[in-house]
């Protein structure tokens, strides 16, 4: 993004960050990738926030209270680009308007860079944690806090 | 972990291995081949993976994770699904906390053709439970509806089990 963003802006490139819970079903720990349950809206909510990498000061911004978490990424343009290629496949029925937009808030540290992706029906959120989203080096989250795994080794 | 057997044990491992075939031929015959096993350690190890599954629902009670707040009716009802789960004898999901309050829960099983397909279910609370299946690498889902209580939710799980005669798992593990 060349200016700086004003609130309510469409973001439409840039790199963003997501924060990943040290959950199961957030983090796919034997794949090393965000999981199911990564994207999804807090209750009441209708989209999710991410945060603009330019007016950050790295991925430790995003995550500074939330201890245990990880941090992924992803562009802007892979994610309209993704949207766009679900809308235009007819087998998909999806054809909804899906929108970043940067809405600033006043919370410390990563509030100056929040932007919201909404709505965030359940075949986007597939499409950010099977193709869109990768982990950001460096900042895997810990060791999952809750959950369960029948498959893993204690 | 409680479903893995000592690997000095042949017998135990013969008597899983029996389980698992009997798992290929369908629901019918694992229930015969359970109900049979011979060595009763083969059903308390696997009994051992529903306890565990029940008390990491349990402990997401305590809001363990930051910026999650369990709903108490999606942690009593998942719990209730859990004891369905034990009592049919049916494989243990993925379990995890939602954002939004509920109960996740995951099954991945290989299918005839070889695709991998996926059931994922989040209990909100009693009478709502989100639930979709489909192939893992398709786009969308081939489901997706809500369910009004565990007992719809076991029903679709059986459904979906009768189409995909063996978990991905024990296939990689043949492999």
């Amino acid at each position: 993004m060349a200016a700086a963003p004003q609130p309510g802006d469409l973001v439409i490139d840039g790199l963003l960050y997501r924060w990943v819970p040290n959950t199961d079903l957030s983090f796919d720990y034997q794949e090393n990738k965000p999981s199911k349950l990564a994207f999804r809206p807090d209750k009441g909510e209708s989209g999710i926030s991410v945060f603009l990498v330019a007016l950050l000061n790295g991925p430790g911004d995003v995550v500074y209270d939330l201890p245990g978490y990880g941090v992924c990424e992803f562009t802007a343009q892979q994610f309209l680009a993704e949207v766009r290629r679900l809308r235009e496949r007819k087998d998909n029925k999806f054809d909804q308007d899906v929108t970043i937009h940067y809405e600033p808030t006043p919370q410390p540290v990563k509030g100056r860079a929040h932007c919201y992706i909404q709505p965030m029906p359940a075949i986007v959120q597939k499409a950010l944690y099977k193709r869109v989203a990768t982990m950001t080096p460096g900042f895997p989250p810990a060791p999952a806090a809750a959950g369960f795994d029948p498959e893993r080794d204690p | 972990m409680g479903n893995r057997l000592p690997a000095d044990d042949p017998a135990l491992g013969a008597a899983l291995m029996r389980l698992m075939n009997a798992l290929k031929r369908g629901a019918e015959a694992f229930r015969d081949e359970w109900n049979s096993a011979a060595d009763k350690r083969v059903q308390l190890g696997m009994a051992d993976l529903y306890d565990k599954a029940a008390l990491a629902i349990d402990q997401m009670r305590k809001g363990m994770a930051p910026r999650f707040v369990m709903d108490k009716g999606a942690i009593q009802a998942a719990t209730d699904f859990i004891s369905m789960l034990r009592t049919h004898h049916m494989r243990v999901p993925k379990i995890g906390p939602s954002p939004d309050g509920g109960v996740g829960m995951s099954w991945v099983f290989g299918t005839r053709e070889g695709r991998p397909f996926e059931i994922d279910a989040v209990v909100l609370d009693w009478n709502t439970i989100e639930y979709r299946e489909g192939f893992a690498d398709a786009d969308g889902f081939t489901v997706d509806t809500i369910l009004r209580s565990t007992k719809e939710l076991q029903q679709r799980l059986l459904e979906a089990l009768s189409q995909n005669a063996q978990p991905a798992s024990d296939r990689q593990r043949e492999q």
